[in-house]
């Protein structure tokens, strides 16, 4: 509800900036219908620019990894080297910390994630692109997966009813129980819906602080404004590189932690 | 070089659970709230469920808050023992 008006007040404002010449940036983020396709049992599956900028990214991995990991040996060559360095880097600090001796069963999911919200991300910094990730729908699916991936593992570890049993802490008075089993089920909701979020709320926001500083120039219609918006702009899509690798560490490494919760034996 | 390195990364590493601690407080708390609000339209209550919503995401937030960091630094007193 508040997203919606959020989002109608962008739109509004990027048609505006359009007239203006400073809602480009806008198109980063804002999403539009390149191809009408009907609906079908009541999903419109009319393909948007950030489906297709989720093919693209898609494209990219499987092109980067089957490409990068030709000479990956026991010394890697090339380009093979970097994406090794930066796998083990995910192992030794995301993986094997919060996952302990079952981490190569979460591996590919959390490496998998980690690469494609990094790829989405920097898609939204080269001109004409997007960033799916600014779309709380992509952001959602993702925290959903983790979801389900660290529910699953958590009941296939403990059972169906050892998993929700060891939600309640041990020497707890009874009477506590039933408040604290809700507080726990809406906090395993809540964190995931965080999750979600953190991720949109990052990449929607630096496509956001950009397009209020070049704004500047057009409210104050002052040239002189634009030796401060611009290079402040440029700053900030610099800071956006480094937002860009870091949000997606830390959805990996909350994803991670997420399912380590649930396969350890209390929360 | 290398120990910083080392000590930078272990940082890193014991931040993890703790990392969103801010934001799931207030998530939870928008959380109770929006369903609260939710469900007193579907059955007309306002503002019964929106009170009671935002209440237990308050509680809820505050209980996984006091969970990890009590408990994490239970265990861990347990093994430094």
């Amino acid at each position: 509800m508040i997203l919606n008006t959020f989002l109608a007040f962008i739109t509004e404002e990027a048609e505006k900036g359009h007239e203006e010449g400073a809602g480009w940036i806008l198109e980063h983020v804002l999403d539009h219908v390149i191809l009408k396709l009907p609906t079908v049992l009541g999903i419109d599956l009319s393909i948007t620019f950030h489906v297709l900028m989720i093919w693209i990214a898609a494209a990219l991995l499987i092109l980067v990894f089957s490409l990068g990991t030709r000479k990956v040996g026991l010394v890697s060559k090339g380009f093979g080297s970097v994406l090794e360095s930066l796998v083990i880097f995910l192992r030794d600090d995301v993986l094997v910390p919060y996952l302990g001796d079952k981490w190569k069963r979460y591996a590919p999911y959390i490496l998998t994630a980690f690469f494609f919200i990094l790829t989405c991300n920097l898609l939204g910094l080269i001109p004409k692109g997007g960033t799916p990730t600014s779309n709380i729908n992509v952001t959602a699916t993702m925290a959903v997966l983790t979801f389900l991936i660290g529910q699953s593992a958590g009941m296939r570890k403990k059972g169906f009813v050892g998993y929700w049993k060891s939600f309640i802490p041990p020497e707890i008075p009874a009477f506590v129980v039933p408040i604290l089993f809700f507080a726990e089920v809406m906090g395993l909701f809540t964190k995931h819906f965080a999750l979600a979020i953190r991720l949109f709320a990052n990449m929607i926001a630096d496509h956001l602080i950009v397009f209020t500083f070049l704004g500047l120039i057009f409210i104050f219609k002052n040239f002189l404004v634009a030796l401060f918006a611009v290079p402040a702009a440029a700053a900030i899509e610099l800071l956006a590189v480094l937002i860009a690798f870091i949000q997606a560490y830390i959805f990996t490494m909350l994803s991670a932690v997420f399912i380590g919760i649930a396969l350890s034996e209390e929360h | 070089m290398k120990s910083n390195k080392k000590k930078w990364q272990q940082s890193i590493r014991q931040i993890g659970p703790y990392f969103d601690l801010g934001l799931r407080l207030t998530v939870a708390m928008v959380f109770g709230l929006f369903g609260g609000l939710w469900l007193d339209r579907k059955i007309h209550t306002i503002p019964l469920f929106l009170i009671i919503g935002i209440f237990a995401g308050a509680l809820s937030g505050f209980w996984s808050i006091y969970k990890t960091i009590y408990m994490k630094n239970k265990t861990k007193d347990d093994r430094d023992r």
